[in-house]
């Protein structure tokens, strides 16, 4: 064997932003599915937000829209679960020096970013949101709460987006400051400080998506599933926007971080 | 030396941090197949300058190439082509040694499985981590988890060795098994390794850099650092009259001074001299001209790297 081959063994050959980018992926999605966190979350998830609206549904005075609406609540729960579970996805492997390890190897910073992304979007939703909203879609039925699988899969969506919210943004203050508190803390702090900032203000952020705002009884969500008419679009593109700008920030920086 | 020769090699690589130069002005040349010994107090920049040759960290100023390829530009075909252990080690803990080794694996190599496979059994038997293949990451011992930090280094068969430390937190077993690991990539691959153990450098070295404050203090082959400190001294053991002798060798313009140790009936003579290839030629004849005296030995000294260290960094000190 001479230096740089190995018999039997044929390179990679990968080039630009895609180096490393299989193999990291294959990393990314093994950590949520092939360890116990998949089943440890979705388990915990569908405990919580159907636990809730079981007690709802099974109660004293099941009404369809307010099961919906409490179903929004609840997924703000497993947004700020998001927070939590992704505050260590930068911060942590930059603290651990496991970034500088995996960035030792010939891969792309874009392609690291991606590896912490995307399994982690598709692994908290799934999760989080996917898995709980299945049962709680077969719990609704069981309980002969009318409701089309499509707006209820249009409803879930949005949920999703919030999701996909707290996600970026913690990502991307991975990448901006060097503390897992502060990276945990300014999540937190906006998903409770919105509805502080007056109902005309929360009414387009993210909040609204899930929570009833101001004078309305009914979130983006539960207004999807239920089939009435939105007041406002503007937190659904408010929070894709903001999700879109936070992915940007968090590649834009993370490509100067020196690890 | 080549430019083929050398696998590394920097012109005025520097890193300022808030205006302060962390590494200032380095001009590094490592020879192809050397164990490079990269040595310097903490805080000399040993890490930076690592960071900065791996792409990880990006120069404030200077040039550095690697196997030909530019440090900056060419960081991702540099790496694909390098190896690095960082100083403690830090792997995903939900993974066994046995699938970290794969997943380094899965950068440089794109199949067959079961060659891939191969390779990391041959690997984890090389560092000597069988026993404990299987187990996650989180419950190996320090020196396990070096143990597999340069398995997965070299998991690649690279040209260059990047080594942080290696042997820094190893009790002396642990650190005699990872200079005996260091020696046998020799052949096929070239190694550079940071660290302040001195002894290590000595046994297993053949080139070493001296970094004090961010500058080089001492480069070189290790004999002639090793000589470089402690200047051109000469130590003589003769028996006869000691005093003849030290007077014929003060009459050579090439001695510079001449110190006696009388040691029973023989005495030791400490020579400085200003021309090596005099001394080398000339010094013997000088004293054997002498029928009456023997010299029973007879040697340039060298102090051990320990002495020039010392020297150096608190030289270093003395001229801030």
């Amino acid at each position: 064997m001479t230096s740089g081959t190995v018999e039997g063994l044929v390179r990679l050959d990968e080039s630009g932003w895609r180096r490393g980018l299989s193999t990291l992926m294959r990393a990314g999605f093994a950590s949520w599915w092939r360890t116990r966190t998949w089943w440890i979350q979705a388990l915990l998830w569908t405990a919580v937000i159907n636990g809730a609206l079981a007690a709802m549904i099974w109660g004293d005075a099941p009404e369809g829209p307010s099961v919906f609406s409490l179903f929004g609540v609840m997924t703000m729960f497993a947004a700020i679960a998001v927070a939590i579970v992704m505050q260590d996805a930068i911060v942590g492997e930059k603290r651990s020096g496991t970034a500088a390890w995996v960035l030792s190897k010939p891969t792309s910073r874009p392609a690291f970013m991606l590896s912490k992304l995307v399994p982690n979007a598709v692994g908290t939703t799934a999760t989080m949101l996917a898995i709980p909203a299945v049962v709680m879609y077969l719990q609704v039925s069981l309980a002969g709460i009318e409701v089309s699988p499509l707006r209820f899969a249009l409803g879930t969506a949005v949920a999703a987006l919030n999701l996909m919210f707290y996600l970026t943004l913690t990502l991307m203050l991975g990448t901006l400051v060097a503390s897992a508190g502060a990276v945990i803390a300014a999540p937190l702090a906006f998903a409770f400080g919105q509805q502080l900032l007056g109902s005309s203000i929360s009414a387009v952020l993210p909040w609204a998506l899930v929570v009833p705002v101001g004078e309305s009884d009914v979130s983006v969500v539960g207004a999807l599933i239920d089939g009435t008419p939105l007041d406002s679009v503007a937190p659904i593109v408010v929070t894709a926007a903001a999700c879109i700008v936070f992915t940007v920030v968090a590649f834009w920086r993370w490509n100067r971080t020196e690890l | 030396m080549s430019t083929d020769d050398v696998v590394v090699a920097t012109r005025g690589l520097t890193k300022t941090y808030d205006g302060v130069d962390v590494v200032r002005q380095l001009d590094l040349r490592v020879p192809r197949h050397s164990i490079f010994g990269f040595l310097g107090p903490n805080g000399a920049g040993k890490t930076t300058t690592m960071k900065m040759l791996l792409g990880l960290i990006r120069p404030t100023g200077g040039t550095g190439t690697i196997v030909g390829l530019d440090i900056v530009r060419d960081s991702p075909d540099i790496r694909a082509r390098i190896g690095y252990l960082p100083q403690e080690p830090r792997f995903y803990e939900h993974m066994t040694s046995r699938e970290t080794l794969r997943f380094a694996a899965g950068f440089f190599f794109a199949g067959p499985r079961e060659g891939i496979d191969a390779r990391v059994a041959h690997m984890i038997d090389l560092v000597g981590l069988s026993r404990v293949a299987d187990r996650p990451v989180k419950s190996l011992s320090g020196g396990e988890r070096q143990r597999l930090g340069i398995a997965q280094a070299q998991i690649h068969a690279p040209e260059l060795l990047i080594l942080d430390e290696p042997a820094a937190a190893l009790d002396p077993l642990g650190r005699r098994d990872v200079l005996a690991i260091l020696e046998r990539f020799r052949e096929t691959s070239t190694v550079v390794y940071s660290t302040h153990i001195l002894d290590d450098v000595q046994r297993v070295s053949d080139t070493v850099c001296i970094l004090n404050q961010g500058e080089i203090a001492a480069q070189g082959p290790i004999g002639d650092v090793l000589a470089s400190g402690s200047g051109l001294v000469y130590s003589v053991e003769v028996e006869g009259d000691v005093a003849r002798a030290r007077d014929a060798l003060l009459g050579q313009p090439w001695v510079d001074e001449v110190q006696t140790s009388i040691r029973g009936t023989a005495a030791r003579l400490r020579v400085t001299v200003s021309d090596a290839d005099a001394a080398e030629s000339q010094l013997q004849r000088v004293l054997l001209a002498d029928d009456a005296l023997v010299v029973r030995e007879f040697g340039r000294l060298t102090t051990d790297l320990e002495g020039i260290f010392i020297d150096l960094v608190e030289g270093g000190r003395d001229d801030d």
